[in-house]
């Protein structure tokens, strides 16, 4: 059930950019990334956000580690406030929660060694010094696959697939509660894919770490999540179960995504509708459902008020006009 | 038989034979394609799926003889159009069957745009430039292929910039380009990795009418399996420069010969329960400047023996209409061959055991 011992919950959280005038006229001169989203991850569990893209996927995830400073919102982490601690607080903090990105490059400083990139936050947080900490460096290159010899090389001399296993083991030095993981395979070649797939489930089983685990994949998010949550304009509009997600789901969005994925599946070839002709133009106005001009069902009501998130079976919200409980 | 087969029966448009691109660098000598050879029939999808750097787009790039150069050389081999041998051509005759013959289709639609033209301006020069039509006749010939690909109030677009639209509706300008003079072939080389699923359902749902439509052929390359699965009908996959199997999309899927394709796709996530490891390879892809020895997946392939580091395996049929290049499945040696020292007799379930 969920709600039972979270360890990240975010409430109403909102990250809007400025932009120069003239870009976007209308839209009050600021680009809403992550517009009101609210969920919680519970204790060993991952939730799994899907969206496309520009949904503001990533930027809610910088936002919850505070690389971003939120515009409003609320996130707790192992129950401190984490929106409104600053300085050292924050700091101490923030070694609980460990963010993986989506290009191993361009996240790891290229004119620092592997083992020099690795052992970083043991340093920043005070863990380890000297011998200690080249001892644990070995340990975490070994335990994320790598040959102790890719300690002496720069991030460019290593294929995709090893940099990535550089950010993994850089991330897991601290020993964190809380993995963020936006997108970690996407830059990745297919039949690498999978090996880290492996290595992000087998840490998180043996640690019992929670995770945040943000793809576009649906299948990656499928295999990995517990729960799944799918981000529309900068907020949710439906989370559930994983298996609920892929064989119930109610939210239009998220049937019009399941449904336009493909499948590495000749047999299942998609008899696509010809009806989602049009391109997925955002919704100008502020008011009503924001998903409503691509809506088959869309109706009066979706124009006048963005409908609430509604529990329609314990564990399954799903934000749509046609389950709004009274 | 593919819808196309029966239509314009097994009828090759494009044939590639034993195609070789070399990069010449201060790093060496890239082979980044070494012995390509592939058919596309009339009307036919043909897929090219590989990993990056496997070498699908030089592939591309140098059936229209366009591989930079330098520091890329095409060294070996030929393309034949419609039985007309391409890389014999003058470069003037060439270019006329770009653009005519041959419509193009990249990743990035802005790349082959240019900002400061409308869409109007575009379209109508690729016309010109390859039809004796006027100014006017152009333009209304531009209205109707914007309308062809789908775009909504096309007169109005045509006067708008390329950064006015979408990137779904900026590929879907390009595409109207490409086909703009009904070409045999579309080649289109990611056409929709930049995109959305969901914009990227319906460019796929699109190529495959248009396709119908203007009964034309069509050579889809993509890294993306599910993409390959949606749209192709016969399919190529590429590993190390060359091409390890050829067949069939439902072959190809669900009957995987070589242990690469077989082993790719039982790592799928959508292939797996939960809970449960998923089946990697190990490894990771070649360098096109150093490849291993004889087969080039032999690293990282389970049923490597010694044999398969030190024979080049050909790309032979090993069940009908079922391409593979590995010396380790039962149908690749023929009657009376003389098997390498050290392969011991095939085992017929190795390959299968999925
Ligand atoms: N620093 C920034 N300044 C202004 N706008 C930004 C900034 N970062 C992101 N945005 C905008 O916020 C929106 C959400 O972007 P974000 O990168 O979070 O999306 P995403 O869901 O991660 O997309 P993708 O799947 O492409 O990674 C986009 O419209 C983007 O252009
Ligand atoms: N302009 C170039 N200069 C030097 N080498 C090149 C150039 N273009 C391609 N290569 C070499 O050719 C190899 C194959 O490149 P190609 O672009 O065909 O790969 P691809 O299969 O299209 O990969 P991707 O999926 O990443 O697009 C590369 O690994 C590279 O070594
Ligand atoms: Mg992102
Ligand atoms: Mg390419």
């Amino acid at each position: 059930m969920p709600g039972e011992n979270p360890i990240l919950i975010v409430r109403g959280l909102k990250k809007h950019f400025p932009v120069r005038r003239g870009l976007l006229r209308g839209s009050g001169g600021a680009v809403r990334a992550v517009d009101g989203l609210s969920f919680e991850v519970e204790r060993g569990s991952t939730l799994g956000l899907v969206g496309e893209s520009g949904c503001g996927k990533t930027t809610a995830a910088r936002t919850i580690v505070r690389l971003l400073e939120p515009t409003a919102g609320r996130i707790f982490f192992q129950g401190l406030p984490l929106h409104s601690l600053r300085g050292r607080r924050l700091r101490a903090v923030r070694r609980d929660m460990q963010i993986i990105f989506q290009d191993p490059c361009g996240s790891l400083n290229p004119r620092m060694t592997v083992e020099a990139v690795v052992g970083e936050p043991l340093t920043i947080h005070g863990i380890a010094r000297g011998r200690s900490k080249r001892l644990r460096v070995r340990e975490l290159l070994e335990r994320v696959g790598l040959p102790a010899e890719c300690g002496r090389h720069y991030p460019h001399e290593l294929s995709g697939g090893q940099r990535q296993r550089v950010g993994i083991a850089r991330a897991l030095a601290v020993d964190p509660n809380l993995l963020v993981c936006d997108e970690p395979v996407s830059a990745l070649d297919v039949s690498v894919q999978a090996q880290v797939i492996n290595l992000l489930a087998d840490i998180q089983r043996e640690r019992g770490i929670s995770c945040l685990f943000i793809a576009h994949d649906l299948s990656m998010v499928e295999y990995l999540a517990d729960r799944v949550g799918v981000m529309y304009m900068g907020r949710l509009v439906e989370v559930a179960a994983s298996e609920d997600i892929y064989s119930g789901a109610r939210h239009p969005y998220t049937r019009m995504l399941l449904d336009a994925a493909p499948v590495a599946d000749p047999a299942r070839r998609k008899r696509r509708r010809r009806r989602h002709q049009g391109p997925i133009r955002p919704q100008v106005t502020s008011e009503g459902c924001r998903f409503r001009s691509h809506c088959e069902w869309a109706g009066d009501e979706c124009a006048r008020a963005e409908p609430q998130m509604a529990q329609i079976k314990p564990g399954h919200l799903v934000r749509c006009s046609r389950f709004q409980n009274d | 038989m593919t819808p196309a087969a029966r239509l314009h029966g097994n009828e090759t448009l494009l044939e590639v034979d034993n195609l070789r691109v070399h990069f010449h660098s201060a790093r060496g000598v890239a082979r980044a394609v070494d012995g390509v050879s592939f058919r596309v029939r009339r009307g036919e999808t043909f897929g090219l799926v590989g990993e990056s750097g496997c070498g699908k787009t030089v592939t591309a790039l140098s059936v229209m003889r366009l591989v930079p150069t330098p520091p890329g050389r095409i060294v070996g081999g030929r393309v034949m159009l419609n039985g007309q041998d391409l890389h014999g051509l003058p470069e003037s005759s060439l270019r006329r069957i770009r653009g005519d013959r041959i419509g193009m289709v990249f990743q990035e639609p802005m790349g082959a745009l240019n900002p400061v033209f409308t869409v109007g301006q575009q379209v109508t020069e690729v016309l010109r430039r390859h039809r004796d039509v006027s100014r006017r006749q152009a333009a209304e010939l531009a209205v109707q292929m914007l309308e062809r690909v789908r775009i909504p109030e096309p007169a109005r677009r045509m006067t708008e910039y390329p950064h006015q639209l979408s990137g779904g509706m900026q590929q879907r300008v390009v595409i109207a380009m490409a086909l703009a003079c009904g070409p045999d072939l579309l080649i289109a080389d990611e056409p929709t990795t930049a995109l959305d699923v969901t914009t990227q359902a319906r460019i796929l749902e699109l190529l495959r009418e248009l396709q119908r439509e203007l009964a034309m052929s069509v050579l889809l390359i993509t890294h993306d399996l599910g993409v390959i699965a949606e749209a192709a009908d016969r399919v190529g996959v590429m590993y190390g420069g060359r091409i390890v199997e050829c067949a069939g999309v439902n072959a190809i899927f669900h009957d995987p010969q070589h242990p690469y394709m077989a082993g790719l796709l039982r790592s799928l996530p959508g292939r797996q329960r939960g809970g449960h490891p998923l089946p990697a390879i190990a490894g990771s892809v070649p360098s096109p400047l150093a490849y291993p020895s004889g087969c080039r997946f032999h690293p990282r392939c389970s049923l490597a023996v010694r044999a398969c580091a030190e024979t080049r395996p050909q790309l032979r049929k090993v069940q009908p209409g079922h391409g593979a290049a590995c010396i380790r499945l039962p149908g690749y040696w023929r009657e009376g061959e003389a098997l390498p020292a050290g392969l011991e007799p095939p085992d017929p379930r190795a390959a299968h055991a999925r």
